[in-house]
């Protein structure tokens, strides 16, 4: 008789030993070197219409008066590191998902003169920048340059996450070079006197109207009334108590609202007569009587109808961007990466901010740096790269339509007229500016925190459940607690 | 002869030893991976939040120990209380309805006609959708404009709800989310259903009693122990909300939805005050061990563990 084969519980028991440990050497093993980068074929350069480059890829800004240079034709589509290469890892804004397509272009013509320094960009959404940023840096992952906002260049900086730039501004940049930045460029990622940051980015915030609209409710255009000197703040309120009409899905809002965010309405307080902190930054001064009327304005564009509550500006599909596109909204209070995700076929346009009670105009830039970490294991090779990108990478960046010119020379390149759209104004975008150097909010360690607290505080007044007085009043100590903390 | 039969003795017995010791080493390492993983991922990381909850540790600096530090900060702190009210609201209102609802879900689900399997499949499936493309449909379900629950009640006749973006539906909201993904409880329900042997029901069938007091007196006792573990691991669960608040509200409008959980995330990841998170994490630890126990002392009188004989 045949004998069977059995299969007992103690030979099932030491095959499942024997595979698992052959499963835990094979996933421990070393893995295969990974193939060498495919290199990025999508930079098909743009032939340049006029002058030639005077730019250095070295990145030393111009200083000429006439318009910098087109970006050169000389990016090729493949680009491979020489031997020995070093690879300098920056993190970036998504810039509504062109950013890798964009600094793609810039990194080939970098290393055109460079190929010892591969640079390779990284993309972190702004909201997670920050959080990213300190949690990769607690874990000593070795990034070259993070992405740095205004929002948390000081707690950046008082945190040992990025180092000062001054010894290396100092060696290669001239004073001509270093002043050649927008003020509110440069000055947002300054710290206790230091330089944290050299901007790629810049958007000083403007209205953008939809003329459209403007021109159905008979209001005369914004932009010739402020070269008439008459774009005032009763002005701006009349026309956006005009433009309100209709409810439920029809509903038009005169306006976006201003962005609740201290560093956007901090211009409403100072041309109020008010102000945010103290000298010393020890208190906060957002419950003074003059900042009181500057909350109590701004809690009425929505308590008036004339802007969505934080909940509707939700509801509305694409958010206040795209109730501005889809017609709800017909001024919005915007910045110039914005207007790449207007609807080609609308009839728009950009007037700077309004005049202020006091006479002053202001408003502020949201621009964003790359800052050098105290991580990084080649810091001369990230700064090089990063003084190729504070000036060409800027110039790649405004023909994608990502940015404003971060200094007065890039500003009258042909790189930035051609990158403006018909309907847009190179004037409009350079009074705001200068709009921002009126007077530029310190952005404290802990920013994010203390914006959190002050807008909680004026989710109540705007809801009308509190007064501004009440609701400053109490987010006070609230706000004071977070200060001292955060600055010692 | 003695000594030959010590010695025999002796030996059998280190031999016996022998492998015993060798079977509990074997066992050992047969169970060394779930060890590992307990230590390193659960006891490990538990033991260093309990140390953690009396330091101020941003993780970008070593932790400095501050005593009660946190836990003083805590009882002053107005957000706190309002996780915790958002958190007993959610629990003590979603809890019940998921448990009634799966129990009732159950019942219909027992009854045997054709295609019941795919009903069955049906009413699991919500369970184990993702939840974050399940939350993310929930927000255009609910979207004020043009989502289809108002829609809904525009058909019946009834005003428009803010849903997510009132502070008073935002909470309610979220409950009736909670709702679509009670798949698990139901399963477990109905196989507490399908345990409850049909003479008990006959009996009171024939004793006069009519199917609403066969399932009250009859059903509901024998499934009592199903219900008891259904509503001790809802509110533990419960307790723990975070993932719909998260991605639908942030915990908005207004910290209407701001969960324990997700205050406890904030302050953990978003603001880095990992020792305040730790001690708000064993606050929170000590509060679902004392509501578990009040369960249990409870069920004393309402679970019935005994089969009739």
């Amino acid at each position: 008789m045949q004998r069977q084969a059995r299969f007992s519980r103690r030979g099932f028991i030491r095959g499942a030993a024997l595979s698992g440990v052959a499963i835990l050497v094979a996933a421990c093993a070393p893995s295969a070197p990974s193939p060498t980068p495919a290199a990025k074929s999508e930079a098909k350069p743009t032939v340049p219409a006029a002058a030639s480059p005077t730019a250095k890829v070295e990145a030393k800004p111009t200083t000429a008066t006439q318009p910098t240079a087109q970006p050169t034709a000389a990016a090729k589509a493949e680009s491979k590191p020489a031997a020995g290469a070093v690879t300098v890892e920056f993190w970036v804004d998504p810039a509504e998902g062109k950013a890798e397509a964009m600094w793609q272009k810039a990194i080939d013509e970098f290393q055109q003169k460079n190929p010892n320094i591969r640079p390779k960009v990284v993309v972190v959404p702004y909201s997670d920048a920050e959080n990213k940023t300190l949690t990769a840096i607690a874990g000593n992952v070795p990034i070259d340059l993070v992405y740095v906002h205004p929002m948390w260049n000081a707690t950046f900086a008082v945190k040992g996450v990025t180092v000062a730039l001054e010894d290396r501004m100092a060696r290669d940049m001239t004073k001509a070079e270093i002043d050649d930045f927008y003020l509110g460029a440069i000055t947002y990622f300054r710290w206790a006197g230091k330089t944290y940051g050299l901007p790629v980015y810049s958007g000083p915030n403007t209205f953008y109207y939809n003329k459209e609209l403007l021109g159905k409710a008979g209001l005369e255009d914004p932009w010739e009334l402020y070269k008439k000197g008459d774009w005032t703040i009763k002005k701006h309120d009349e026309f956006v108590a005009k433009l309100s009409t209709g409810t439920g899905a029809t509903r038009v809002y005169g306006s976006s609202g201003i962005s609740r965010s201290i560093r956007n309405q901090a211009g409403w307080i100072w041309g109020y007569g008010g102000d945010v902190w103290s000298e010393d930054f020890k208190q906060t001064l957002i419950a003074t009587d003059k900042s009181l009327e500057a909350w109590e304005y701004l809690a009425s564009l929505v308590k008036k109808g004339y802007a969505p509550t934080p909940a509707e500006g939700q509801a509305l599909p694409g958010g206040s961007l795209g109730g501005f596109n889809s017609g709800r909204i017909a001024i919005y209070y915007g910045i110039r990466q914005s207007v790449y995700q207007f609807k080609e076929d609308g009839k728009w346009g950009v007037v700077p901010i309004h005049k202020m009670p006091d006479g002053k105009e202001y408003t502020r830039d949201g621009p964003n740096a790359l800052g050098l970490t105290k991580l990084s294991k080649n810091p001369d090779a990230a700064w090089t790269w990063m003084k190729f990108a504070i000036t060409r990478g800027v110039e790649w960046l405004m023909e994608a339509r990502a940015t404003a010119p971060t200094t007065r020379t890039l500003a009258k390149s042909q790189t930035w007229q051609k990158s403006l759209l018909p309907w847009e104004n190179a004037e409009v975008y350079d009074i705001a500016a200068k709009q921002v150097e009126t007077r530029v909010l310190a952005h404290l360690p802990g920013m994010s925190e203390l914006d959190r607290a002050i807008q909680a505080a004026f989710d109540k007044v705007v809801l009308g459940e509190a007064t501004a007085k009440q609701a400053m009043t109490e987010a006070k100590p609230k706000v004071e607690a977070i200060l001292k903390e955060k600055m010692g | 002869m003695v000594t030959d039969v010590a010695r025999v003795y002796d030996a059998l017995a280190t031999t016996a030893r022998r492998r015993r010791w060798q079977r509990h080493v074997l066992g050992y390492v047969f169970i060394a991976p779930w060890l590992i993983g307990f230590f390193v991922f659960f006891a490990g990381p538990m033991l260093a939040s309990a140390v953690l909850a009396f330091t101020n540790y941003d993780i970008l600096s070593p932790p400095k120990f501050i005593g009660l530090g946190n836990f003083e900060r805590m009882i002053g702190d107005e957000l706190f209380y309002a996780a915790l009210y958002n958190t007993a609201y959610y629990t003590f209102l979603a809890v019940p309805l998921q448990v009634a609802l799966a129990l009732l879900l159950a019942v219909a689900l027992n009854i045997k006609v054709r295609g019941v399997n795919i009903f069955r499949t049906a009413f699991y499936l919500p369970a184990i959708t993702p939840a974050v493309a399940s939350v993310i449909l929930w927000v255009y379900i609910y979207n004020p404009d043009y989502g289809l629950a108002n829609t809904a009640l525009h058909f019946f006749g009834v005003k428009p709800i803010g849903w997510l973006w009132d502070p008073i539906w935002s909470k309610p909201a979220l409950i009736i989310m909670s709702l679509w993904t009670i798949g698990t409880q139901m399963v477990v329900s109905l196989a507490g259903l399908q345990s409850v042997p049909d003479v008990l029901l006959e009996a009171a069938s024939i004793d006069g009693a009519g199917r609403l007091r066969r399932f009250w007196h009859v059903t509901v006792p024998m499934v009592s122990p199903v219900i008891f573990f259904n509503l001790v691991v809802g509110i533990i669960n419960s307790f723990q909300v975070f993932t719909a608040a998260f991605i639908a509200t942030g915990g908005g409008p207004r910290n209407t939805t701001l969960f324990y959980v997700l205050h406890l995330y904030y302050n953990g990841f978003r603001d880095f005050r990992m020792g305040y998170a730790s001690a708000l994490a064993w606050v929170l630890f000590c509060i679902i061990l004392v509501f578990t126990l009040i369960q249990f002392w409870l069920a004393q009188r309402w679970v019935h563990y005994e089969s009739p004989k």
